[in-house]
């Protein structure tokens, strides 16, 4: 069983450095090529998407940002499909609407139990979209007004389909601030993936080229992550995903662990559950796609789990001893001496251990660069030595859902 | 709409020079941090076979003195340094153990080292006790196994055996002197403590002499020793 457990141990560092060093010579690679400052001429007309259920308590903002875009409004319709709200959303709707001619509702009907799904509502707008560009947005999303402009320069891009932006949590809690830095590290690896045209993502904001959808299709209703699943639809026939990090597009996270839990067991079963889907990209015919990209996520996911079981094992072995110990009627102590620094240093997985922590803290710096913004540390503190294994678990507690039940939207 | 054009679609390919540079860096990584890791743990070996000498000599010097001049004044000995010194070298033992498994080939030989020095200690300090009539300092023999299914006693037992005593040195430091015997270290000194005292099942104790061939408590540890 130790030995197991050492043998795992090494792989998943093993494999950790060769992400990294993977993430670093790409760095380097992105870094060295000539950037061109390009000015926009061709101001394409967009669709604003928005599958609204009950969302009175952000519409009005989201609509702002939207009529705020530094792009004119005579190239923008903003479409917002209505999926039955009861609250208020509809009358702030309108009330925008006396002002912008450029919104619409979209009313739907709800014939069967599918029409309550984002896909179907989102499906129900690009049937009718005439416009050039689909942008979908989320209504707890606000892009900055400069965002629709830096959509369209990574649209010029012949070979790119999609592109998905950096997306920025609200900050309302810490639990918020820590995901700022997750989503940072996040935005920054895929910005990296898309510089090679191997990224397989997208978000609550992303803007479509329409005949991507009238080639390939609508969202996969039902799908609970439908935004990968296009991702990698998009890859799967050869086209680019581009991630913008010059400016983004704020969003409401989850404030309770609870409320993250639920999220995040959906967004894992999304992964996996498209992953397998697209098996077919674990091929050398897809270059680093499958060989990386894909590969790299499965694996990791994989180690890291076996790893909390270890850890978890290793943990009650010790919370048995202690509890044996009370129940002989001693108390144990931290005895300060049996620490000793050389000894502790003295386990090579002590030293990876290490020197993991410090490819982290590289690659904070990195991020904190690339993205010219003020990260907490406390929260990166937090973020990598408590949240990350808060993550790993949350994996490990999706797995019965895939032999029980798909999570719910 | 119009079609999707063929040399829109990304060409794939392989960078096979960037993941043999990435396998490099993470094999030379990763053989640092192992070789690092060794290097530190080979050094700590040595300090402790640094500290095996220290303590061999300090017991062979005062062995010497007795045999050059018939008598030895342990009444006037300071023990605390050659005590300290046995404590510390137990500890490290623990520590090895910890490290490189209760199995290991180097850890059980630096045990059988220790377990002779302790013997050496405890027959100077036993004399001591009878000699000065210095009841102050207890002396505790432990036999132990280490042993899942051994038939001379539960490992599991033994393991409570050591909390215990572990609890009571750290409440009575000045008054007990512990020796730890691992009965399945084969050396004949250890054998024959063995056979002298007549053990052949643990946890066994011999306090002050007396020998008890079950496991005691915090509480019976204390009584045996007059020390609550």
């Amino acid at each position: 069983m130790a030995i197991i457990s050492e043998i795992i141990f090494y792989f998943v560092v093993a494999l950790s450095l060769f992400i990294a060093f993977f993430f670093l010579l790409t760095y380097i690679e992105v870094s060295r090529r000539k950037k061109t400052k390009q000015e926009l001429i061709d101001f394409k007309e967009v669709t604003f998407l928005i599958p609204a259920l009950n969302v009175e308590k952000y519409i009005g903002k989201c609509l702002t940002s939207i009529l705020k875009q530094d792009y004119p409004q005579n190239k923008i319709k903003i479409w917002v499909v209505d999926n039955g709200s009861t609250d208020k959303t509809l009358e702030i709707i309108k009330s925008f609407m006396k002002k912008h001619k450029n919104i619409e509702i979209l009313h739907r009907k709800h014939e069967h139990e599918l029409s309550k799904l984002k896909t179907e509502s989102l499906n129900f707008g690009i049937k009718k979209i005439r416009t050039e560009l689909t942008a979908c947005l989320d209504a707890d999303t606000y892009p900055q007004p400069d965002a629709m402009k830096q959509a369209v320069l990574e649209l010029e891009n012949p070979k790119t389909m999609l592109v998905t932006f950096r997306l920025v949590p609200t900050k309302s809690n810490f639990l918020s601030v820590v995901q700022d830095i997750e989503y940072a590290f996040c935005v920054f690896f895929r910005k990296l993936l898309a510089s090679i045209e191997i990224l397989a993502f997208s978000n609550a904001f992303t803007v479509y080229k329409t005949k991507f959808f009238r080639e390939y299709g609508d969202f996969d209703v039902g799908n609970i992550t439908e935004d990968f699943e296009i991702a990698l639809r998009a890859q799967s026939n050869h086209h680019n995903v581009a991630c913008v990090t010059e400016t983004y597009a704020e969003t409401v996270v989850p404030e309770t662990l609870k409320a993250l839990q639920r999220q995040r067991i959906r967004w894992n079963y999304g992964l996996v559950y498209n992953l397998y889907k697209y098996k077919r990209l674990f091929s050398m015919k897809y270059g680093d796609l499958g060989l990386f990209s894909l590969a790299s996520q499965l694996l990791m996911v994989l180690a890291t789990m076996i790893v909390l079981i270890f850890a978890l094992s290793d943990v009650t072995t010790s919370a048995i001893n202690t509890i044996r110990q009370v129940s002989l009627g001693l108390y144990p102590e931290l005895n300060m001496s049996v620490f000793n620094i050389t000894l502790f240093l003295s386990q090579p997985k002590i030293i990876l251990y290490i020197i993991s922590i410090i490819f982290s803290l590289f690659f904070f710096s990195l991020v904190r660069k690339y993205m010219k913004k003020k990260l907490n540390f406390a929260a990166y503190l937090f973020y990598t030595f408590i949240y990350v294994w808060f993550t790993v678990y949350l994996w490990v507690i999706t797995v019965p859902w895939f032999f029980t039940r798909k999570p719910e939207w | 709409m119009a079609r999707i054009k063929k040399h829109e679609k990304i060409k794939r390919e392989i960078n096979i020079h960037k993941y043999i540079a990435v396998t490099a860096l993470t094999a030379l990584i990763f053989i640092l941090g192992i070789l690092l890791g060794n290097y530190l743990a080979n050094t700590r070996l040595s300090s402790m076979e640094k500290t095996q000498t220290d303590l061999t000599m300090q017991i062979s010097g005062l062995e010497l003195k007795e045999k050059l001049t018939s008598s030895m004044d342990v009444c006037n000995l300071t023990w605390s340094e050659l005590l300290e010194e046995k404590v510390d070298m137990g500890k490290k033992v623990e520590r090895l153990e910890t490290r490189f498994g209760k199995e290991n080939e180097n850890v059980l030989r630096q045990k059988e080292i220790y377990e002779l020095i302790e013997i050496r200690t405890w027959l100077i300090l036993k004399e001591a006790r009878e000699k000065c009539h210095d009841g102050k300092i207890n002396l505790i023999l432990y036999f132990y196994t280490n042993k899942e299914n051994d038939e001379k006693g539960s490992w599991r037992q033994c393991e409570d055996q050591g909390y215990v005593l572990d609890a009571v040195y750290q409440r009575y430091p000045q008054n007990i002197s512990t020796f730890t015997f691992d009965i399945n270290i084969q050396n004949p000194a250890v054998d024959t403590l063995l056979q002298i005292y007549n053990i052949n099942k643990v946890p066994a104790l011999i306090v002050n002499g007396e020998v008890y061939t079950e496991y005691k408590n915090f509480k019976s540890i204390e009584e045996i020793l007059k020390l609550s």
